[in-house]
């Protein structure tokens, strides 16, 4: 019986093409702009967000007092040498695309060798001798130990590995049969040095925001101040306060798109109660026949409902696309995050239900007493 | 407040055929509303097959629509839907599901199978009513109930509609309640209640 009345409630829809066709397009647009404003706000709040987190801001700050005449205490060559250290960063960074196999040069203790070897990148390289790359910073690697043979090269802790143009010393040996450089996998990733630099601030961007990588760099820096004068990270408060008032300003403007859906809601409601006056002698007929009431609601609310969750998907697929390509040609990625897009779900189908159970509830009252006369 | 009907008392037997007569506004309708379960609006009782049904009792009440034929003058077919599609549509409710054979059984008792596709608007006033008929007899009521079921024909199939019905009452033995303005058609019955301005006239039995 619900089925049979699932396909009737589609086969009045159908009926009534223009109607449902119009009462579906204010869903439509409805939820349609409710979707793009919300991945737009969504996908620059993300895009934004992502780009200021990339840029980390080192500041100095002195213990002092806010008197402290900063060029006293650093000068701009010695940010210049952290920041040529940072560089060198970047440097391991571009190597990453190289890990395999290498032919590199080595100045070792038992003379200078042109060999071939693996690259690798761990940061848990079981160490024989020497160091891990916990508490290293700048040009290291870890390196294999092989015989003392006079033919072979032998790597020793200190000896220098060149590899495109920068030398790297060996911190580190294990007892690898391969013959293996490591490089730690923080510096394959994450340093990246921005030009600007000045005697107030450093900036610097990253990949990812390990702040281990932002750690390194402070201490390098603090490594060459006085102890009453210290960079610190500024950038943690400022990407906080960044996402709060995106997602401010996202619920302000999903706000105003859901007046829209309020509007279409009102439609539909408006538009159920025309056409349950129309259809009293039906309603009436069904009555006689022996329908109950609660089946008469049903069937009317699946009307309304079968119409805003069509629409609304529809909305939903048009909003999702339109969304995409607007930000594509913006260059930014659409992103939506799944709490609104079910959010939007809800709402039609709450809206769906709202508006469609008074009439429904109207239309189960119809009076019975004009099918005779 | 209208005072439609006045001091009705009325027993009808199960299985009888009664018609309910009178001039035009005396409470014929009123009274075959409240009889069809179709009008709660009223003081007093009122048992139907031993049950006494109030209108709170919407599942209750819908159960025993389900036992009764209704046959209106103004026929009541959906328009929209095809006969076969009005008829299945009856059949979901009353029965719960399509009976396809009951369907096209009915139809061939009167005599519409070659119309089963075709739409209210397509066919006459007597072919709509023959179809309201089968709609009635579709669950195999316990009690058909006519409110001028001729008042929009012609003679010619006046007297068709009329077979129709007094071949159901012969066969099923269905209780039968008819209303009309017309002694001709009253005859067929075996009582004929008279009402004049809401109150019960006459009441007699035919032999
Ligand atoms: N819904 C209503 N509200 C108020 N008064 C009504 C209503 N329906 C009918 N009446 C009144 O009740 C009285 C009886 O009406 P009813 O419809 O039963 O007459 P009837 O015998 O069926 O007449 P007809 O032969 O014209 O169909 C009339 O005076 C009518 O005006
Ligand atoms: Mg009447």
């Amino acid at each position: 019986m619900i089925g049979y009345f699932f396909k009737s409630a589609f086969t009045t829809l159908k009926y009534n093409k223009f109607r449902t066709f119009l009462t579906g397009l204010g869903i439509f647009v409805g939820v349609a702009s409710v979707i793009i404003i919300v991945s737009f706000s969504d996908s620059f709040s993300h895009h934004l967000s992502n780009k200021f987190n990339q840029k980390v801001t080192l500041g100095l700050v002195s213990s002092i007092g806010d008197n402290t005449d900063f060029t006293e205490v650093i000068t701009s060559n010695e940010i210049q040498t952290v920041a040529n250290e940072v560089r060198k960063m970047e440097d391991v960074l571009s190597f990453e695309q190289a890990e395999g196999s290498k032919k590199i040069d080595c100045q070792l203790s038992n003379g200078t060798w042109q060999y071939n070897v693996d690259i690798a990148f761990d940061d848990d390289v079981s160490i024989v001798d020497g160091n891990s790359f916990n508490s290293a910073i700048g040009n290291v690697v870890i390196a294999y130990q092989s015989g003392t043979d006079e033919t072979s090269p032998v790597y020793k802790l200190g000896d220098s590995v060149v590899i495109d143009g920068i030398v790297y010393t060996i911190i580190g040996t294990t007892t690898d049969l391969s013959a293996t450089i490591y490089f730690p996998q923080r510096l394959s990733s994450q340093v990246s040095y921005q030009e600007a630099f000045d005697i107030a601030a450093f900036y610097l961007t990253t990949n990812n925001k390990n702040p281990d990588t932002v750690n390194i760099i402070l201490d390098m820096l603090n490594a060459e101040l006085e102890d009453s004068v210290n960079f610190v990270n500024y950038t943690e408060e400022d990407s906080e306060s960044i996402g709060s008032i995106f997602s401010t300003i996202s619920i302000f403007l999903s706000l105003i798109a859901s007046i829209s859906l309020i509007v279409s809601a009102i439609n539909i409601i408006n538009i159920m109660y025309i056409s349950i006056l129309e259809r009293a002698n039906e309603i009436a007929i069904y009555r006689s026949l022996g329908m109950t009431k609660g089946m008469v609601v049903y069937l009317f609310l699946i009307e309304s409902l079968l119409i805003v969750v069509m629409f609304a998907l529809m909305g939903y697929l048009f909003g999702l696309l339109a969304s995409y390509l607007i930000l594509t040609i913006m260059d930014i990625n659409l992103y939506v995050s799944i709490n609104s897009l079910l959010l939007i779900v809800t709402i039609s189908v709450v809206l769906g239900i709202g508006a469609g159970i008074k009439p429904a509830m109207k239309a189960s009252n119809t009076n019975l007493s004009i099918l005779l006369r | 407040m209208v005072e439609a009907l006045k001091n009705i008392n009325l027993e009808i037997n199960i299985g009888s055929y009664c018609s309910i007569v009178g001039k035009s506004g005396s409470g014929k309708s009123s009274l075959l509303k409240i009889i069809g379960l179709l009008d709660f609006d009223y003081e007093g009782t009122y048992v139907l097959f031993d049950n006494q049904l109030r209108s709170n009792k919407d599942t209750v009440v819908s159960k025993h629509r389900r036992k009764i034929g209704f046959v209106f003058q103004d026929f009541q077919l959906i328009n929209r839907y095809t006969v076969q599609k009005n008829l299945e549509t009856a059949s979901v409710i009353k029965l719960g599901y399509v009976d396809k054979e009951r369907i096209s059984e009915v139809l061939e008792e009167v005599e519409m199978s070659s119309k089963a596709e075709s739409y209210p608007d397509e066919l006459s006033g007597g072919q709509k009513q023959r179809i309201s008929i089968a709609r009635a007899m579709l669950a195999k009521p316990d009690l058909l109930i006519a409110d001028e079921p001729t008042g929009a024909i012609d003679e010619e199939n006046t007297e068709n509609i009329l077979e129709l019905i007094d071949k159901l009452h012969k066969n099923t033995n269905t209780t039968i309640i008819i209303v009309t303005h017309d002694m001709d058609v009253a005859q067929r019955a075996d009582r004929i209640i008279e009402l004049r301005d809401g109150v019960i006239s006459n009441d007699r039995v035919l032999l």
